[in-house]
């Protein structure tokens, strides 16, 4: 699950919880007779229950003395139920291989590889057409049911290109985008489709290609499997919906705020 | 940079372990129930600590205000007790899957003083499980 960072610190001495020797609690189906044997119980008086809530400062905002129901003051009865008051949040970490369409770029036309002829394109200087990229994406989504809803950033280097010659092309990507999607789910794990929207931005430093900032409509198509109650791995593959050699693949990991996702 | 984001992800994932119940242990379906009996310094009557694990992959519904307990006094008189919940808290709530949690509920209606058995009834705290009278008792709390 993903825990929120260490916000309060909870000490109770064992002793005030451990049985006692020679006092031994009975678990009967009914309520038991009147018992003179019976040995009286040990006085057992709780310790001091601290919960500090450390804000933004270093002064603690509440500092709880007692642990029992109507006596406390920082906590409330059932905080053991609170994670199913957010619906359940998936943070997930995507390895992928993409590749974009390039448009042409006023820079320097790059050497030809050794053994190969200088050839130019009809009226214009050689470029890629295409660039293939290796990236890595950070997703936060959440959802309850069949529907999620996302936000995912994007950031990868350009490992190649493709076109009429082949250039030693660098560069970058970055991107944004809003995710929603819908999944059917079983007990190992979930397939779905979902739709990424937002822009992109693609960057050369030799300025080979023309630095792209565009937007992005792209169909994915997503399956995941539990790996563990808070964890899933999962592969995605998805293309364009608006520019044609536009695709990308990938595999992912995720990390979920609720046992199977609140899924089962 | 990849493995900087796998690390910071791997930092994010804390599986959580329930803890073990502790005290008199009792199996209510999907629930695992520990109950546990004690005293304090500020409270008038006897304190029961409930620690429950939810052991099933789905949620669980725990009813702590389901629970009867009744005392019974030096001189052998049966006396339900009630308990305190000036706040109205008490009520049955979601457990989420794989989670645990504890309470501490003071009951009422004798003073510890003269308390010479206690017991509480159970049976009724994991809403989903059978309904069945399940009695843990323990010597006076004082």
């Amino acid at each position: 699950m993903i825990r929120a960072l260490a916000l309060a610190t909870i000490l109770v001495p064992a002793a005030a919880l451990a049985d006692e020797p020679g006092h031994a609690p009975q678990d009967v189906n009914s309520p038991p007779a009147p018992s003179a044997a019976t040995e009286l119980g040990h006085p057992v008086t709780a310790a001091p229950i601290y919960v500090v809530y450390i804000n933004h400062g270093t002064e603690p905002t509440c500092v709880e003395t007692n642990d029992v129901v109507g006596y406390r003051e920082c906590t409330q009865y059932g905080v053991w139920s609170n994670n199913l008051a957010m619906p359940p949040l998936l943070l997930d970490l995507a390895f992928r291989v993409r590749q974009l369409p390039l448009a042409a770029g006023p820079g320097i036309v790059p050497s030809p590889p050794p053994g190969t002829a200088a050839r130019t394109a009809t009226g214009s200087a050689s470029t890629p057409s295409a660039a293939l990229l290796t990236t890595t994406a950070l997703r936060l989504a959440f959802g309850n049911g069949p529907a999620y809803l996302g936000l995912e950033g994007e950031l990868g280097t350009i490992e190649s290109a493709a076109g009429n010659d082949t250039p030693n092309l660098t560069g970058s990507m970055i991107g944004g985008y809003l995710v929603g999607g819908l999944r059917a789910t079983s007990r190992s794990g979930s397939m779905g489709v979902e739709v990424a929207g937002g822009v992109r931005s693609l960057s050369d430093p030799l300025a080979t290609v023309q630095a792209e900032h565009t937007g992005v409509l792209e169909l994915r198509a997503r399956g995941e499997l539990w790996v563990g109650p808070w964890l899933s791995v999962g592969a995605m593959a998805g293309t364009s919906i608006v520019e044609s050699g536009d695709w990308m693949a990938g595999v992912f990991v995720g990390v979920h705020s609720r046992a199977y996702g609140s899924r089962r | 940079m990849t493995v900087a984001w796998c690390v910071a992800l791997a930092a994010c994932y804390v599986p959580h372990i329930p803890a073990e119940p502790t005290g008199t242990r009792v199996e209510l379906g999907c629930v695992a129930l520990g109950v546990a009996f004690r005293g304090d310094d500020v409270a008038r009557g006897p304190i029961v600590v409930y620690r429950f694990v939810n052991r099933c992959d789905h949620r669980a519904v725990i009813d702590l205000a389901s629970v009867r307990v009744l005392a019974r006094d030096t001189a052998g008189r049966e006396v339900a007790l009630a308990a305190y919940d000036p706040d109205r808290e008490l009520r049955a709530l979601p457990l989420p899957a794989r989670l645990d949690g504890v309470e501490a509920i003071e009951y009422r209606g004798l003073e510890r003083a003269d308390i010479a058995s206690l017991c509480v009834d159970v049976g009724g705290i994991a809403a989903g499980a059978p309904r069945a009278a399940r009695w843990i008792c323990d010597g006076a709390p004082r």
